[in-house]
């Protein structure tokens, strides 16, 4: 083997070494991407269940006595929240739900708009949902949003 | 280098769009399955007023495109011994154990557009609570 061939074989593993570096990282960053993206799924679902959960616990408030709930506070992008029992108490059936759920702190507001005919209350849950590995992937904190609106009747 | 990326780039694109297309399936799914059951939640207070029931489960999210229902939600019924029964019967009358037990059926059908036209992704989405009136 002269020295022409020799120096083509290293320069071969080299390039070898490279290639695998670019595939390696390109891999890792779809597994690290699928299981944040899964994870924020997850907590979107969470949230849309809590806020459904919660939705037909306010239409059906009505139908039994009322109980007392502490007020609730207002949560980042949500309608402005409405301090009624039983906007209060709806809240605090959301909130409850997704601790039941092991769910990351969620912020609920409950809205109700008594102008339209049935009343209608909206419940809003909103989180800032950060990744695990905020370098690695260029977005910055989801922001994640569910509501529904219900007629009170 | 350039040869390989070109054979890779469509399986990535492909791979890619796979994520998104079962992602939106998914939430799609979960967020008419929750609308059905608060429809359901309002037949619960009024059974026989069926606009309302589609009025609540259409306003309850933003659903984009909206959402179709059957032109009416069946009821059926069952004796207590969970042996069905014409709902207009009395189950004590005809001497069956009683009382009856009523059922409604929500539906609610959105159509779905994935990016990819993937085998076995359904075109209608469907959702369906079944609720017990009585």
């Amino acid at each position: 083997m002269n020295w022409r061939e020799q120096h083509r074989r290293r320069a071969d593993a080299g390039s070898a070494a490279v290639e695998g570096a670019i595939i390696m990282s390109t891999l890792l960053l779809a597994v690290v991407g699928t299981v944040e993206f899964a994870r924020a799924l997850w907590t979107y679902n969470t949230m849309l269940l809590a806020v459904e959960q919660a939705g037909r616990y306010a239409m059906a408030y009505d139908h039994h006595s009322p109980v007392i709930c502490t007020a609730q506070s207002q949560a980042s992008n949500c309608p402005v929240l409405s301090d009624t029992p039983l906007a209060n108490c709806s809240a605090w059936y959301a909130k409850r739900m997704l601790s039941a759920y092991r769910a990351p702190p969620v912020g609920v507001s409950v809205t109700v708009d008594t102008t339209t005919s049935p009343p209608t209350t909206t419940i809003c849950a909103s989180f800032s949902f950060d990744f695990l590995a905020p370098q690695l992937l260029p977005y910055g904190p989801l922001d994640l949003t569910s509501r529904v609106t219900v007629p009170l009747i | 280098m350039a040869a390989e990326f070109a054979l890779l780039a469509p399986i990535i694109i492909l791979l890619a769009a796979a994520i998104a297309d079962f992602g939106m399936l998914a939430t799609k799914s979960a967020g008419l399955a929750a609308t059905t059951r608060i429809g359901a939640e309002y037949a619960r207070a009024y059974p026989d007023d069926t606009s309302g029931m589609r009025q609540a489960m259409q306003s309850a999210m933003s659903f984009a495109p909206a959402l179709s229902f059957p032109a009416s939600f069946p009821r059926s019924c069952e004796c207590n011994d969970e042996m069905p029964i014409a709902c207009n019967e009395s189950c004590a009358t005809v001497g069956r154990p009683g009382p009856n037990r009523a059922f409604i059926r929500i539906t609610a059908t959105q159509p779905f557009t994935p990016l990819v036209p993937w085998l076995g992704i359904p075109g209608t989405l469907s959702a369906t609570t079944e609720m017990r009136l009585q």
